[in-house]
């Protein structure tokens, strides 16, 4: 476990912060650009026997979630102490 | 009436299934009141920031899903609304993650260094404005109540539907359980009676999945029944009719869920980092398999049953998950599955009430009537159990009474505390978390024009452009009204301790 100061925590928290609303906005953009592209117009076409709009709009952003969030805590959250932090040099 | 062998059998496992967990919530709750040495308030309030990152990510998911998510929800897509619901419910595959990582660590580490133990505390402590903590908690009492109820009446509903009994008589057995391991365990007892929920629901959603999609028979049959019972089910516009419609709800149960102080308040009460990022994995794909997996095979229902047949049972859209699972499930999984609706209900509700209990006891009765006397403050500390648990009694209490007379549309009720909370609480939470500009007269500001102007506008008071949701307009000006009124009155900036403890 990592011991940050004040302003390195502030730092870190603020990058997971918009790290995590950045992947919110890009499983929300898959989502609603899919099903407005392929599912405006009725249609027959079909994936996996459910409406294709439907399978890549939903199925898509459900797997984007999930690599999302491995992504955030490989690559962005780290360990660090919450109650001691080193002093500000 | 008299129960038929089936009923009876459901109800034995169902009545298991209430006792189990109050015996686990309460044997949990004593067991960690042994092993901390934290005050009365932190075990009770937010179990010792006790929380792994299991319980965490079942309590913050438990707490999030309700009644909608396994009732009206998947029996509004299979009835009505065909894959355009299975859409809109799809949004909330981002809600585990977005709570959690935007809130989770900012929230530990402030909670830790002010000593918050709720929502209001933080407020408390980020606004320095007893006005704005009275506000919100009163706000926060209101809907949590309203939002209650309407668990409540799902609930008993629910059990009156499985089981033959009485609706009352289901209301009083079904919330005495909750309120019970909720009165008496605290905190503790909520996460992890959470926890035990969040595990039967996953458990529920797979053997929902597999029994109607093997009774229907398989894909060509689900889409055979669907043609002939719900035409439209195909459609993205079956039923909603503008853009704005859909859309609306990635605000209402997208991005605004992180203005909701009972996940937001989950943030407070778990051990380290590394337990907030095994939460967010394991609360992420527990969100996707719960939501997504419940409405999808709720389209599917459409191909077993259409509303005619519900309309000559007597029964709303809500009827159609109860009764199906009765027609297609062998007597005992029947049980067990619909312990997850249950499960469902008891965990939103159990976390609805520590919060309110919470406000009124430490956020309302603590600060403005305790103060800083001696006296009060060491009989309060004295009290402190009693105080509590008699306090989460009588509002649960007082919720059973307004169930008496059920709302007819529990889905709507839901969804307007939702919009409601989140017009109020988004803004002093979110913005209050990096906007240094950001003051108590922004925040109190924001938070009354933006419930006003949810309600104005939900209302249809106010003209609701390209039919969006009230709670758009609520969180776009009170957006508004908090940027421009903390740059109004921001004077020479935050007091040097709200600078030190909140950023």
């Amino acid at each position: 476990m990592r011991k940050l100061t004040r302003e390195e925590m502030h730092a870190q928290v603020m990058k997971e912060i918009k790290c995590s609303v950045l992947l919110a906005v890009v499983v929300a953009a898959w989502h609603i650009f899919w099903a407005f592209w392929l599912g405006t117009t009725p249609s027959d076409d079909m994936m996996l026997g459910m409406p294709a709009w439907h399978t890549v709009s939903v199925g898509g952003a459900a797997v984007l979630s999930i690599v999302g969030v491995i992504w955030l805590v490989k690559c962005v959250f780290i360990d660090f102490e919450y109650d001691e932090e080193k002093e500000d040099d | 009436m008299s129960m038929t062998g089936d009923q009876m059998m459901i109800t034995a496992i169902m009545l298991g299934y209430l006792i189990f967990n109050v015996a686990v919530g309460m044997y949990m709750s004593k067991r960690q009141e042994a092993a901390s040495t934290m005050s009365d308030e932190k075990k009770y309030f937010i179990g010792s920031r006790g929380m792994n990152g299991l319980v965490l990510a079942m309590t913050t998911i438990a707490t999030y899903t309700s009644v909608s998510s396994f009732v009206s929800g998947p029996g509004a897509t299979g009835i009505i609304y065909g894959y355009s619901q299975s859409w809109v419910a799809a949004v909330q595959c981002g809600a585990g993650f977005l709570v959690l990582g935007a809130l989770g660590n900012k929230m530990a580490i402030v909670s830790r260094r002010t000593g918050a133990v709720t929502i209001a505390g933080y407020f408390k402590a980020r606004y320095k404005s007893d006005f704005l903590v009275v506000v919100l908690s009163l706000i926060m009492v209101g809907f949590f109540i309203a939002q209650m109820v309407g668990q409540f009446t799902g609930g008993a509903v629910l059990v009156q539907s499985v089981t033959g009994l009485d609706y009352k008589v289901s209301l009083v057995i079904f919330a005495l359980v909750v309120i019970a391991y909720t009165s008496f365990g605290g905190f503790t007892a909520v996460v992890i009676t959470d926890t035990i929920q969040g595990i039967i629901m996953l458990l529920g959603t797979f053997l929902f999945i597999f029994f109607v999609f093997t009774t229907a028979g398989g894909m060509d049959g689900i889409n055979a029944g669907l043609a002939q019972n719900l035409p439209k089910y195909k459609e993205l516009y079956a039923v909603y009719q503008q853009p704005g419609q859909l859309l609306s709800y990635w605000v209402l149960v997208g991005f605004g869920v992180m203005g909701l102080p009972a996940t937001a308040v989950r943030g407070m009460g778990f051990k380290s980092t590394k337990d907030l990022k095994s939460a967010l994995v394991i609360g992420t794909i527990t969100c996707i398999v719960l939501i997504v997996g419940m409405h999808v095979a709720g389209v599917w229902c459409g191909a077993l049953i259409n509303k005619a047949e519900l309309d000559a049972m007597g029964m709303t859209i809500d009827g159609m998950v109860p009764v199906l699972v009765q027609k297609i499930m062998p007597t005992p999984i029947a049980g067990l599955f619909l312990a997850a609706p249950l499960a469902a209900v008891m965990s939103t509700v159990s976390s609805l009430l520590i919060l309110a209990s919470a406000a009124i006891v430490k956020d309302l009765w603590h600060t403005y009537f305790v103060k800083n006397d001696p006296a009060k403050t060491e009989s309060f500390h004295k009290n402190f159990s009693k105080i509590s648990m008699t306090i989460t009694f009588l509002i649960g209490l007082l919720t059973v009474i307004f169930s008496l007379t059920p709302p007819q549309i529990i889905f709507m009720l839901n969804i307007f505390a939702l919009g409601g909370l989140e017009s109020s609480f988004f803004w002093p939470l979110v913005g209050g978390i990096f906007y240094r500009k950001g003051t108590k007269q922004a925040a109190i500001a924001s938070s009354i024009t933006g419930t006003a102007a949810y309600i104005l506008f939900q209302q249809n008071i106010l003209p609701r452009a390209l039919g969006l949701h009230g709670v758009c307009y609520g969180l776009l000006i009170g957006g508004i009204v908090y940027f421009v009124v903390g740059k109004m009155t921001i004077g020479k900036g935050l007091d040097q301790d709200v600078l030190d403890t909140c950023f």
